[in-house]
């Protein structure tokens, strides 16, 4: 025969459970909070080294492609690569928990999710949009500037055709993918704002 | 606030909340190491907190709001890292539980249990469950997770039924 308790005494079983006992002194703390500093440097020096490495890219295209088309175009890709590597400054997060912990639970993970479906229906703007002249004159100064040398016209003309179509889908995947995940989020704020309401 | 009193703040907090932060910890995270980080992660919290704390609510509102609110960004962290669905108060009291009612018969194995079920649980169901559990009132709860005394009616409601059902089921059976 088995005995199971009340469920009061779940409760009681609960909180008489046995712990780890695991100390966190002041100093853990201090200690944590400088090496979350030092975690937040450390990605930002990161995103620095890759975005460094696009903007040489980029400014060898500047150099190497003929005509202006993709000259300017490799130039406003540059200017794309700072515009983003500045919003990802701006809106990656200072501290692990973000601020306003100790509002209300549920008012605090509506807040997160209302910050996570305004960054993925924001995306389109400040992620995708920004790339898009630099190859939208890319693509157009391949078209009618620069032709390669090793195919005939109209088959580099497909081939340009090819690559531009699989880019816009590319674009028009990550879009889609962003919309219906912040539609999802907004189906759960609209079942926390009940709850708050019933 | 100086830093010195937000250092003793935190120490009169961790002192008092320390044991039932722990337990929160383990209601949270399976993961050994993670818990521990886990538990890092909800002092720090607590510590940066206080440089903030103006008393508009009782201290141990402000510590569970602190520590549950940065539990469930650590948790959200990890399930989408690892794309995992969360189950609601409604789905559990639907599903079967699926474990032997003798083999869970000791008291490590009902923890075990219980932990497994609040882990399933997403914001603000495993919170309430975790609240309820602290002993804390549906008034506290209210307070604590700012849910309508409605939804936290219902929530205790339905948490009561499904404690009463996976852990009493098999014993009553056995009588």
């Amino acid at each position: 025969m088995t005995t199971e308790p009340p469920v009061d005494d779940i409760k009681t079983l609960w909180r008489n459970q046995k712990t780890e006992g695991t100390a966190v002194t002041l100093e853990n703390v201090h200690e944590r909070a400088a090496k979350f500093q030092k975690r937040v440097g450390n990605r930002n020096l990161r995103e620095y080294i890759i975005m460094s490495f696009l903007v040489l890219v980029f400014g060898w295209y500047m150099w190497i492609f003929p005509g202006w088309m993709m000259k300017t175009g490799s130039a406003l890709s540059i200017a794309a690569v700072l515009f983003v590597a500045w919003q990802l400054y701006r809106r990656h997060p200072a501290q692990s928990v973000p601020d306003g912990s100790g509002m209300g639970l549920v008012e605090f993970h509506r807040r997160q999710l209302v910050r996570q479906r305004d960054l993925l229906k924001s995306a389109l703007i400040w992620y995708i949009a920004p790339f898009i002249p630099g190859v939208v004159l890319i693509t157009l100064g391949r078209w009618f500037q620069f032709h390669a040398p090793w195919r005939s016209l109209a088959w580099d003309h497909k081939v340009i055709i090819l690559i531009a179509v699989i880019m816009a889908l590319g674009f028009g995947i990550i879009w889609l993918v962003n919309v219906l995940a912040a539609t999802k989020l907004q189906r759960k704020i609209d079942e926390l704002d009940k709850l708050r309401e019933d | 606030m100086d830093g010195g009193s937000q250092d003793e703040r935190y120490l009169g907090a961790a002192a008092e909340y320390g044991p039932a932060l722990e337990r929160l910890a383990r209601g949270y995270e399976a993961d050994p190491d993670q818990r521990s980080d886990l538990l890092q992660e909800i002092h720090l919290a607590l510590w940066r907190s206080f440089a903030g704390f103006d008393g508009r609510c009782s201290l141990r509102t402000w510590v569970y709001r602190v520590a549950h609110n940065a539990a469930s960004s650590h948790v959200l962290r990890r399930r989408r890292a690892k794309a995992a669905k969360f189950t609601s108060l409604e789905e559990l009291e639907l599903i079967a539980d699926g474990s032997d009612p003798e083999q869970a018969a000791g008291e490590h194995q009902l923890l075990a249990r219980l932990m497994t079920m609040i882990r399933a649980l997403g914001p603000p169901d495993a919170q309430v469950m975790l609240l309820y559990l602290e002993d804390m009132d549906a008034a506290a709860i209210g307070e604590i997770t700012g849910l309508s005394a409605r939804a936290v009616a219902t929530k205790i409601h339905r948490i009561k039924a499904i404690l009463a059902k996976r852990f009493q089921e098999g014993g009553r059976n056995d009588h």
